[in-house]
């Protein structure tokens, strides 16, 4: 029987079956970031926007994302909802993507998400048709809110940008993954493929991580060893693992020990 | 004619369309967006604006991010 639980995971009419996403800032080449693409069948791919640099001729990089691949395009660099609406259709007119990450960060120090501005900014643009992907902090009713105004999914971080912390918003994610209906998918500060695992096990719908991936000695080992983290993450979910507990539980039948004496 | 190009003012005189301009700013335009005064213009109407003093552009690419 299908469930909520085991039900495939579709966003924006798409069904994505490589629950690992990754962003390709910060990756040394453009090819290398390509090759982490292809060989690990990444699915879904971040881009940001940015204004170029008249002096220096830089690649156009969706030359080296294959075609077809889901671009999401982040809206980092916005600090309130104006600018991430603008970069939003900016995006969608330099290339048709309609798959918006909405990112609002006004804070330089911790990177925080700022919740209000991105409710805000979610729901002009799913006013104006895009699949809006809203980049949040973990908090129950901005998540209910951002649903209700028709997030395709809420992404929130699991630790900060960058901190390669794992889930320091675990208890919180936990809490949106029982009680949001869109797709939870756990971004920010995943730093090892064991945390991408963690964020899948406790029943996220998928996982993004960038600079663990982009800044590893290996880039395109460290995709494949999140994909697989990701994947092994969603099928012990779906196992449903005993729960931890405080003693011993032999795995080896107690009886018919071979020197007993009676 | 002064036009700010990304933020950084510029002597333009030289062209009289957007296309003439973001073809001597630019070696490729896929991928490329243009605002004119915080307006995106497409591509197809790049060679009918005509630039004027004081014009603000911006022009923007796609680039890594997570």
């Amino acid at each position: 029987m299908q469930t909520k639980k085991n039900s495939p995971l579709i966003i924006g009419g798409k069904q994505i079956t490589n629950r690992f996403f990754l962003g390709t800032g910060k990756f040394k080449s453009k090819s290398e970031m390509k090759n982490a693409i292809t060989e690990s069948n990444i699915q879904v791919v971040t881009v940001a926007m940015r204004r170029i640099d008249a002096e220096k001729h830089s690649e156009n990089i969706l030359e080296y994302i294959p075609k077809d691949t889901i671009l999401m395009v982040n809206t980092s660099g916005a600090r309130n909802a104006d600018e991430a609406i603008r970069i939003a259709r900016l995006a969608r007119e330099a290339s048709g993507v309609d798959w918006i990450k909405i990112e609002v960060i006004n804070d330089s120090k911790y990177l925080l998400p700022d919740n209000y501005e991105t409710l805000k900014a979610t729901e002009t643009l799913v006013s104006e048709g895009f699949t809006v992907l809203p980049y949040m902090h973990p908090d129950l009713y901005v998540a209910r809110e951002l649903q209700k105004v028709g997030a395709a999914a809420v992404m929130p971080l699991g630790s900060l940008i960058g901190s390669s912390r794992g889930l320091d918003t675990r208890k919180f994610i936990e809490i949106l993954i029982d009680e949001i209906d869109v797709p939870i998918i756990v971004d920010a500060g995943i730093g090892k493929p064991s945390q991408a695992a963690e964020a899948m096990e406790i029943g996220a719908d998928a996982v993004l991580a960038n600079t663990a991936v982009a800044a590893a000695g290996d880039p395109v080992a460290a995709a494949r060893a999140f994909s697989l983290a990701v994947e092994a993450g969603r099928i012990a979910y779906l196992a449903q693992l005993n729960e931890a507990r405080e003693s011993a539980s032999a795995s080896s039948p107690l009886t018919g020990f071979l020197f007993e004496t009676s | 004619m002064k036009i700010t190009i990304n933020g950084k003012e510029t002597n333009s005189g030289a062209f009289t369309n957007l296309e003439e301009l973001v073809a001597a700013s630019v070696t490729k335009i896929d991928g490329l967006v243009v605002e004119l005064n915080g307006k995106i213009v497409r591509k197809n109407q790049w060679k009918e604006q005509i630039l004027k003093d004081s014009d603000k552009i911006e022009m923007i690419q796609f680039v890594g991010g997570g």
